[in-house]
C-alpha cells in the first residue's frame, strides 16, 4: 500500500503531509523516554515485516504490523511508522518522499484508532483480550486499505475500484495480522504487562 | 485452545493467493530492439505487471505519443513513432499498475538514434545479405572506381544492420534478465542496514530527550 510518486495531486499530498506532521509532533511530545526502546523495536519490526515475504506453498505473503504498533504505542506509532516508511522510500524507493505524509497517515491513523478502541479490553484475560487485539490487527490493515483507496479516489482510478482491489487483496493479510497481533499481545501480557498499560497522559 | 487455533488460522489465511495489491513498487525497464520499443513491467519480487497501462511521452515537452497495455508476461512492444524515428528525443515511459503503483523509465535519444539510424526500415525489403558480400570481392575487377565505392558503402550499411540484428537477438535475454534482476527487491544486507538506521535515529531522539531533561 505504498502510493508511488506522481500518482496523487498536490492538495492531497499537502493535506497528508500536514496531518502526518501533526501526528508525529503529537506522538513525539507524548513519548516517554522509557518507551523509546519499544518504539525503536516496533519501528524496526514494521520496517522489516513488509519486506520479508514468507513463502507458503506456491504463494508468498508479508505482514504489515501497523495494528500492533497502534495498540502498543498509541500516538507514538506515528513517528515509528514515519521513520520506517522514510527508510523504505530512501533505501528501496518504496512509495516516495512526496507521498511519505499520505502513506504515513494511511498506515498510522487507523492503527491508532483501532488501538484506542481495543485498549479497555486488553487487561481482561482470555477471550476478551484475544478478540480485541485480533480486531485491532485486522482493523489496522482494513483501515489502511480504505484510507489508501480514499487517497486514490481523486485520481483516474477512483475510490470504488481501488477500495475493492485493496480490500480483497489484503483480506488474508488482515486475518493473519489479527492473529499475530493477538498472539503478540497475549505474550506481552504475560512477560511485560507494563507495555499494555495505558500511559498516564495518553488519549 | 487459543494456542491451537491461532497457528491453524494463520496458516490458512496466508495460504490464500496474494495479489499485486500487496506489491511495494513497480519497476519499468525499456529498450529498443529491432526498431521497436520493448517495455518490461514488474512488481517487486519480479512478478510481471499484467494489463498495466503504459504511456510514452516526450520527456521534455510531455507531449503524449503512444499508449498501450502490458500482456500476461508484463511486456509490451511499440513501433517507434515516425516523428521520433526521424528526430530522436528522450522519451519518458510510465506504467500505471493500479492501487497507487506507478513506475517510470527514461529512454535516451542516443539509444533510439543508434537503432533507427543503422536499421533499414524493414528487414524484408533489404536484399539478402549474402548477395552484397558476394559482390564485394568482385568489385576490384570492375573498371569504374566510383561504382566500387558505392557498392562497398552499401555492404557496410547492411553489415551494420546485420550486426545490430544479431546483437539484438543475443542481448534480448540479457536485457530481460537485467529487468528481472532490477525488480528483485531488497536483500538481507539492505534490510539489516535499514534496521540499523532506525535504531540510530531513535537513539538520537533518546539523546535529545535526555539532554533536555538534564538542562
Amino acid at each position: 500500500m505504498h502510493i508511488a510518486e506522481g500518482v496523487l495531486g498536490p492538495p492531497i499530498l499537502a493535506l497528508g503531509g500536514a496531518l502526518s506532521l501533526a501526528g508525529c509532533a503529537l506522538g513525539l511530545r507524548r513519548l516517554d523516554e522509557n518507551r523509546i526502546i519499544p518504539v525503536a523495536l516496533l519501528s524496526a519490526a514494521f520496517f522489516t515485516a513488509s519486506l520479508v515475504h514468507v513463502p507458503i506453498g506456491p504463494v508468498s505473503a508479508h505482514l504489515i504490523l501497523n495494528g500492533l504498533l497502534g495498540v502498543l504505542l498509541g500516538w507514538a506509532a506515528f513517528p515509528a511508522i514515519a521513520v520506517a516508511l522514510l527508510l523504505q522510500a530512501l533505501l528501496f524507493q518504496y512509495g516516495g518522499l512526496t507521498t511519505l505524509g499520505v502513506n504515513t497517515l494511511n498506515m498510522a491513523l487507523p492503527a491508532i484508532l483501532a488501538g484506542y478502541l481495543a485498549r479497555p479490553w486488553l487487561n481482561r484475560e482470555g477471550w476478551p483480550r484475544f478478540f480485541s487485539a485480533f480486531c485491532c490487527g485486522m482493523c489496522g490493515v482494513a483501515g489502511a486499505a480504505i484510507l489508501t483507496a480514499l487517497s486514490l479516489g481523486f485520481t483516474d482510478e477512483g475510490f470504488a475500484t481501488a477500495a475493492k482491489v485493496l480490500m480483497f487483496g489484503h483480506l488474508p493479510v488482515a486475518v493473519a495480522e489479527g492473529l499475530v497481533t493477538a498472539s503478540a499481545v497475549a505474550f506481552l501480557a504475560k512477560v511485560r504487562p507494563a507495555l499494555l498499560q495505558r500511559p498516564h497522559h495518553s488519549v | 485452545m487459543l494456542r491451537l487455533i491461532t497457528p491453524c488460522l494463520l496458516i490458512l489465511s496466508l495460504l490464500c493467493p496474494a495479489t499485486p495489491a500487496l506489491a511495494h513498487r513497480v519497476h519499468l525497464f525499456a529498450y529498443v530492439e529491432q526498431g521497436q520499443i520493448v517495455v518490461d513491467g514488474r512488481f517487486s519480487k519480479a512478478k510481471p505487471v499484467q494489463n498495466g497501462i503504459i504511456e510514452i511521452v516526450e520527456a521534455e515537452s510531455g507531449k503524449p505519443l503512444v499508449q498501450g497495455k502490458t500482456d500476461s508476461q508484463g511486456a509490451a512492444r511499440f513501433a517507434i513513432p515516425a516523428e521520433i524515428a526521424e528526430q530522436p528525443v528522450d522519451l519518458r515511459l510510465t506504467i500505471k499498475a493500479g492501487e497507487g503503483h506507478q513506475g517510470e523509465w527514461i529512454l535516451p535519444a542516443a539509444e533510439l538514434n543508434s537503432q533507427t539510424a543503422a536499421l533499414p526500415p524493414s528487414p524484408e525489403t533489404t536484399p539478402a545479405p549474402h548477395s552484397a558480400v558476394e559482390k564485394t570481392p568482385s568489385a576490384p575487377v570492375l573498371p569504374a572506381t566510383a561504382n566500387t565505392s558505392a557498392q562497398v558503402s552499401i555492404s557496410v550499411q547492411e553489415l551494420e544492420a546485420m550486426i545490430n540484428r544479431s546483437l539484438d537477438a543475443r542481448l534480448g535475454p540479457i536485457k530481460a534478465m537485467l529487468a528481472a534482476e532490477q525488480a528483485k527487491g531488497p536483500g538481507f544486507i539492505e534490510i539489516i542496514g535499514g534496521i540499523g538506521w532506525i535504531f540510530g535515529i531513535l537513539a538520537l531522539l533518546l539523546v535529545w530527550k535526555n539532554r533536555k531533561k538534564t538542562e
